[in-house]
């Protein structure tokens, strides 16, 4: 029998009890995308090569590199040929459309999660057993977040790099069948690990911009009885529409869309967008988000331990 | 010796209604006690208490800690079960064994595998896919694998067959009690755990109506089938209360000496139910 457990193992198991209970959520979606895409990226490049096309003329728009009537040999000689800027944005941009997706659909299911996790076991009674076992509601609010943010976003995001390293296998695949240099056409210009270290970078300084956010969804879901959306969403429905009606515009809206949605994960404008987010996230509203989403979560912390059963 | 509980003037309102209504009371080591109350007495409130998982007024100790502000040491020595039926759906038995281990020191894998080997459940099943007798086996042979030195139980077969009830009590007894443990239970199943207990405690509005040892219990109350020829004379020792059975007159006497009512009819140790409702009768003053 143990005598003791160390925090780290508790916090482990309570993570890994959040990743059991919502597994469809967190760790089948990311793979079933990753499948998805997989599969998408396979099918249009076996098309192209059956079709004379170069397989990712119809996935970047506004940067077609193959023109009608041209084959997609001649098409990608001319496309090795051009400048590094040119290919290195092509290539970004290219990347870059698997994003939206992914992250998109995590930060759906971290609204989700928040609002229901805490909610949830008051509804279906459970409470009742993880109350009766030695963890803190501290404990147990942090293993939500860690959760969430870190391992799921984790998973999402290593969803993403194995999509984007199948997409340059598969490029380098294509690439094989025509006289082009691989690495000054596919690989050079793609600026693949950097990429990937600031999605990663970015992923994560968001997920401190969005805290108060999400801490707001979660300090509902410790305290209401119904309808946790709802609750979440009119006050600031009650702040928000009177200002707009007086003003004409929101700023309350403005901050809290801005803090609510990831907006650099549109991926249309490559890494500048992910550079430039994360450069105006390093501000001191980040430190006020943190701040805020703290004490956020430190209500909910409260509100879960002394809320009764 | 110090008692595993020790409460003093604990108070509690829910606006008018009291839950706990400076009540005070102990809990020795070893022993069972059987809290009963009617609905919205202040039986759960108490528990809660226990827990510290509610709030309240007065001086409350725990295995010597204050549950208000220790809750988390505490909750290492105390186990609970609310219910049987709350395990969540989603949960599959091998993930509840390596939860339970991952988060209660006190927790034995090897036990809770013996107790389950006992049973004809499946490692990889989910909650959802066990029947309700089930899901009490897995509940119960989680808890009876942890030691704790108290066990607190709130309506812990509420909503079981009697076949399942029983199993869990003759189970709670045999396999958990061993006079260390302690064992606090809420339930209206009075009879089915008289057996087991060693305390009583009756609760009513917030109060505490009764609080003995069942020894005591047999020694102080007696009921009697009066004859009907004794009925004034039993009626002058003052009843706590007097109901008909079949014809006649059955009474319940409280401190009167046995060998006295002996001579007014056949005398008997009363059942807990019946106690139970002619001192909450006498305490509210309704006529019986």
């Amino acid at each position: 029998m143990n005598t003791t457990i160390s925090p780290w193992k508790k916090m482990q198991t309570l993570v890994r009890r959040e990743l059991w209970e919502y597994r469809a959520a967190f760790l089948l979606v990311p793979l079933g995308i990753f499948i998805l895409l997989l599969f998408s990226y396979l099918a249009v490049t076996i098309r192209g090569l059956f079709n004379d096309q170069v397989p990712i003329v119809s996935m970047v728009a506004g940067s077609r590199i193959q023109r009608e009537s041209e084959t997609a040999a001649d098409a990608l000689s001319r496309f090795a040929e051009a400048p590094f800027e040119v290919k290195e944005r092509f290539w970004d941009v290219f990347y870059m459309e698997s994003v939206p997706l992914l992250m998109g659909t995590f930060w759906l299911i971290a609204i989700y999660y928040f609002l229901m996790t805490l909610y949830q076991q008051r509804k279906d009674r459970s409470i009742l057993i993880w109350n009766s076992l030695p963890v803190s509601s501290r404990e147990t609010v942090i293993s939500k977040l860690l959760a969430c943010l870190i391992v799921t976003q984790g998973l999402f995001l290593l969803s993403m790099i194995a999509i984007q390293v199948s997409m340059l296998v598969i490029m380098l695949a294509h690439g094989l069948f025509f006289d082009v240099s691989l690495w000054d056409t596919y690989i050079a210009p793609s600026f693949f690990l950097g990429r990937i270290f600031f999605l990663v970078l970015g992923s994560f300084i968001s997920a401190f911009w969005c805290w108060p956010f999400y801490a707001w969804l979660l300090f509902n879901s410790a305290w209401v009885k119904s309808a946790p959306l709802a609750w979440a969403g009119a006050p600031l429905l009650i702040l928000i529409v009177p200002e707009i009606f007086l003003s004409g515009k929101s700023v309350i809206l403005e901050v809290v869309a801005r803090h609510a949605f990831p907006t650099w994960l549109d991926g249309t404008n490559g890494i500048p967008s992910v550079l430039g987010f994360a450069g105006s996230m390093l501000t001191w509203e980040l430190l006020v988000s943190v701040l805020v989403g703290a004490g956020l979560t430190f209500a909910a912390i409260r509100i879960n331990r002394s809320e009764d059963l | 010796m110090e008692p595993v509980i020790k409460a003093e003037h604990l108070r509690k309102f829910y606006g008018d209604t009291p839950a706990m209504d400076d009540i005070s009371f102990t809990v020795e080591k070893g022993s069972i006690v059987g809290l009963i109350g009617p609905n919205g007495a202040g039986k759960t409130s108490t528990l809660k208490a226990i827990l510290g998982l509610t709030s309240f007024a007065g001086s409350l100790e725990v295995l010597g800690k204050d549950p208000r502000l220790n809750r988390d040491q505490l909750m290492e020595e105390v186990c609970f079960i609310a219910d049987v039926g709350v395990l969540p759906k989603w949960l599959r038995v091998a993930n509840a064994i390596d939860y339970i281990e991952g988060v209660h020191p006190r927790f034995s894998r090897e036990r809770a595998m013996v107790l389950l080997g006992e049973t004809s459940i499946g490692m990889d099943k989910k909650v959802s896919e066990l029947s309700k007798g089930m899901v009490t086996q897995l509940h119960l042979a989680l808890i009876l694998a942890i030691d704790v030195k108290l066990l607190v139980l709130d309506e812990p077969t509420l909503g079981l067959d009697i076949l399942y009830q029983k199993s869990f009590f003759d189970r709670l007894l045999n396999d958990y009690f061993d006079n260390e443990t302690s064992i606090i239970i809420s339930t209206h199943q009075v009879e089915e755990v008289k057996t087991i207990l060693t305390h009583l405690m009756f609760i009513d509005e917030g109060k505490i109506r009764l609080d003995m040892p069942m020894e005591t219990v047999s020694e102080t109350f007696f009921e009697v089938l009066v004859a009907a020829d004794q009925r004034d004379a039993a009626m002058a020792l003052h009843p706590v209360s007097v109901r008909k059975v079949l014809g006649n007159q059955s009474m319940l006497f409280e401190n009167v000496a046995r060998e006295k009512l002996q001579a007014l009819g056949e005398v008997h140790v009363p059942a807990i139910s019946d106690l139970f409702v002619a001192k909450i009768r006498q305490t509210r003053g309704v006529s019986s």
